[in-house]
């Protein structure tokens, strides 16, 4: 696992082995599945947390402003996560995916890798502290640090 | 004595007086997203320099919540979904709620 590094044009490229490809691919997927398939809202915390309400207060405006956005919202998150899953559909180099980002990819690997992060957060039910219950699934621990790693090094490749 | 056209013109004014009544935009801590994130958010979309990027993002982190943007409705709630977009926790309302 090395994270990104940065490219000479304005974007960047990470090495990724087999099983964090495959984790990556499986949890992008099932979030792209989340999105299409998702309820209205109130039927699922972590959608909650994706598209929130954008009034606190005032229920109505929220649900206005809901049928104003949340197709175009949601379109875009999808499309992000589409352009993570090409980035990583790349033929290995000796068994090594070699993740290639112009400008544009980093911006939506940047906003995705923030969804599914979110998505995460919300099943292991981090609280709002960044405490963990007790009994958490290791791995699944393991995986969301990791991706919270591989976006930490994508804005320091970006961000100078 | 007041006159119609005087009580009409007041009521307009009133009206005016509402509907600029400022909107402001909110950004509610998570215990998601990077602070270095939610700073480089701040500064590519909003263009905030550097030092006031960084305060506003740690205002969220230690008060919970910071104030992003103050103006119209309409503006307000183009921010908002611009920062649903990057998965910010926003929201909006009148700048007096």
């Amino acid at each position: 696992m090395s994270g990104f590094s940065v490219r000479p044009n304005g974007g960047a490229s990470a090495d990724f082995r087999p099983e964090e490809v495959r984790i990556l691919k499986d949890l992008v997927s099932q979030f792209v599945d989340l999105i299409e398939n998702r309820g209205p809202a109130g039927s699922d915390p972590a959608l909650d947390r994706l598209l929130p309400d954008a009034y606190r207060d005032n229920a109505d405006n929220a649900e206005e402003f809901r049928r104003f956005t949340e197709t175009d919202l949601a379109t875009r998150k999808v499309r992000n996560a589409r352009l993570v899953l090409a980035a990583i559909a790349v033929k290995p180099k000796k068994g090594i995916v070699t993740a290639t980002l112009d400008p544009p990819a980093v911006q939506s690997w940047l906003r995705s890798l923030t969804d599914v992060r979110l998505t995460l957060a919300s099943r292991l039910q981090i609280d709002q502290d960044g405490t963990l219950p007790a009994a958490t699934d290791d791995m699944a621990v393991a995986v969301y640090e990791w991706l919270g790693y591989l976006q930490e090094s994508l804005i320091g490749a970006i961000d100078r | 004595m007041v006159s119609v056209a005087q009580t009409l013109d007041r009521t307009e004014l009133e009206e005016l007086t509402l509907l600029d009544s400022p909107w402001v935009t909110l950004v509610w801590n998570d215990p998601v997203n990077l602070m270095s994130y939610v700073s480089w958010v701040f500064r590519s979309y909003f263009g905030f320099a550097h030092p006031e990027a960084d305060r506003l993002m740690l205002m969220v982190h230690n008060d919970g919540r910071a104030v992003v943007a103050t103006g119209g409705r309409e503006e307000m709630e183009r921010h908002v979904e611009a920062l649903h977009d990057f998965g910010l926790w926003a929201t909006l309302q009148k700048a007096d709620a």
